[in-house]
């Protein structure tokens, strides 16, 4: 009985075969196997029953314009790669005469490629988005676009304060790879925006050391309140971003002549002790709408009003774009 | 053919979006037809379709030769984004049984009748009556067109399994088309 199912199961295949390629009619099959014709013949005929059903067809346009978007995230991956990353030597800047010319053609390449249509629909896209590559993209291109150094270095406090609400959003909704993303994204940016104050003016220096100092309070603030509610893979990229932070928390300080503060870190829940202080010494974390003892000694602004447009997300909303008031209220408290 | 697939799979692992683009084209048809016939809707399938290609783009420059068809890589994607729609909805659509029965029920006298009739949504309520395994190698090998190797690698058997089931799969489906809704 087994065998006979076998054997039955191989001359079905044969048959299929034969007529999926079209070498056989049914009929032409059932004739080289006529002692197996009566089961044969319901199957092959199902068989060509289902073949008569037309194949079913998505709505209009739902292809070619997936298609496209498809194709726009795949052409945001490969510039990435020719000249989106960012610099890795200090000396590799973006300045005329090193090879603007070619990033200023890649550059304009990327938005003819993408269309302008996919680069505004991606500016609201997060890590764990397909178009979060595009948005990466346009945003590299307006750093290349950006000439000299201050001007650089506040862009990239801008978009490192941007990712730390994406990573605020991604920790919310429980995604440890796009965390991670975030999160070494806006490292990356905040590295090279202490290389390029580095090389600012030296009248730019001070108001670009005070959004730094405003940028890694906040990274604090954000990312020691959630260290001990992430998973394992989170935490070693939180962890990291944290040292990261205090490293340009330090610098800020140092540079702004502000006298060391020793503090204590923020529990991760109510109760439980607090985090072993990190080796450096760092500002207590900025809690919007609290004054910081951080600004007390500090050196006033030179203009009133913040040309930046850094943005604050509340820790609970977590909105990439949201702009606390009540940090300025604090900056102008000081 | 395969050596064209395979061309286009390692442009597209570096990221050449005409490669992409040329891939997309060669199995979007089927993937939808796939997932149209796991879902049976329209809009959902396209949805899911989108997530089937997103996936793919995420994942390709780690995709490696290692003797499983790219086709069957794909649509190994498009089963778990799948079962991945079942598993978070909250909601279980219900197959019109009745409907389905009553309407083949009026033509089982005549095959020839039944054939002319059937559509794709009574070949999907047909086909969700299958079990899971067998609902696989029917729409794989018969409304995608994959090939046995293919189908083998996509669910991760045999060749010889592969057989077995379409001719169990093929025995069930004929009855449930004639109105006996036999599934044994």
């Amino acid at each position: 009985m087994r065998a006979k199912k076998d054997a039955l199961a191989k001359i079905l295949d044969e048959c299929l075969f034969l007529l999926q390629t079209g070498r056989e009619s049914v009929e032409g099959c059932l004739s080289c196997y006529p002692e197996y014709k009566e089961e044969l013949e319901p199957l092959l005929r199902t068989v060509s029953l289902i073949d008569t059903v037309p194949s079913p067809r998505p709505s209009p346009g739902f292809k070619e314009e997936l298609r496209r978007k498809l194709l726009s995230a795949m052409e945001a991956k490969r510039p990435q790669e020719v000249f989106i990353g960012l610099p890795q030597r200090r000396g590799a800047r973006l300045v005329f005469g090193e090879g603007w010319l070619m990033r200023m053609v890649a550059i304009l390449a990327i938005f003819f490629l993408l269309g302008s249509g996919t680069v505004a629909a991606s500016a609201a896209s997060l890590p764990d988005s397909f178009l979060y590559p595009v948005k990466i993209a346009a945003e590299r291109a307006e750093l290349a676009l950006t000439f000299g150094e201050s001007e650089k270095a506040e862009l990239h406090l801008r978009l490192a304060e941007r990712r730390l609400g994406e990573a605020q959003r991604m920790i919310t909704e429980e995604k440890p790879e796009a965390t991670e993303r975030a999160l070494s994204l806006m490292n990356e940016h905040l590295e090279e925006a202490q290389g390029r104050t580095r090389a600012s003016a030296a009248q730019d220096k001070e108001a670009l050391y005070q959004k730094m100092l405003t940028l890694t309070e906040h990274q604090q603030m954000v990312l020691m309140g959630v260290l001990e509610k992430v998973p394992e893979p989170a935490k070693d990229a939180i962890s990291h971003a944290l040292e990261v932070s205090r490293r340009g928390h330090q610098e800020a300080m140092e540079a702004l002549g502000k006298g060391k503060k020793k503090v204590e870190p923020k529990p991760a829940k109510p109760g439980e002790p607090a985090e072993p202080g990190p080796p450096e010494e760092i500002v207590p974390p900025v809690v919007p709408g609290v004054s910081s003892p951080s600004g007390s000694g500090g050196i006033e602004r030179q203009g009133e009003k913040d040309q930046d447009s850094m943005t604050y997300p509340d820790s609970s909303q977590m909105g990439e774009q949201e702009t606390t008031e009540t940090m300025r209220q604090r900056e102008m408290g000081r | 053919m395969d050596q064209g697939i395979r061309d286009l799979v390692d442009r597209a692992r570096k990221h050449d979006s005409e490669a992409f683009g040329k891939l997309y084209d060669m199995f979007f048809n089927r993937i939808y037809s796939y997932v149209y016939y796991k879902v049976g809707d329209t809009t959902e399938a396209e949805d899911l379709t989108e997530q089937v290609f997103v996936k793919a783009l995420e994942a390709i420059d780690k995709f490696e030769w290692k003797g499983v068809p790219f086709s069957s890589w794909l649509f190994r994607i498009a089963s778990n984004v799948v079962i991945d729609y079942y598993r978070t909805r909250s909601r279980v659509t219900m197959v019109p049984v009745e409907d389905f029965a009553v309407e083949l029920g009026e033509t089982e006298s005549s095959e020839e009748a039944a054939i002319k009739k059937l559509s794709q949504e009574k070949l999907y309520i047909a086909i969700s009556r299958l079990t899971e395994e067998q609902q696989q190698v029917i729409i794989l090998k018969f409304l995608t067109n994959l090939s046995n190797a293919e189908i083998a690698n996509t669910l991760g058997k045999t060749a010889g399994a592969v057989k077995a089931l379409q001719h169990r799969a093929l025995r069930t489906l004929h009855k449930i088309l004639k109105g006996a809704g036999d599934e044994g």
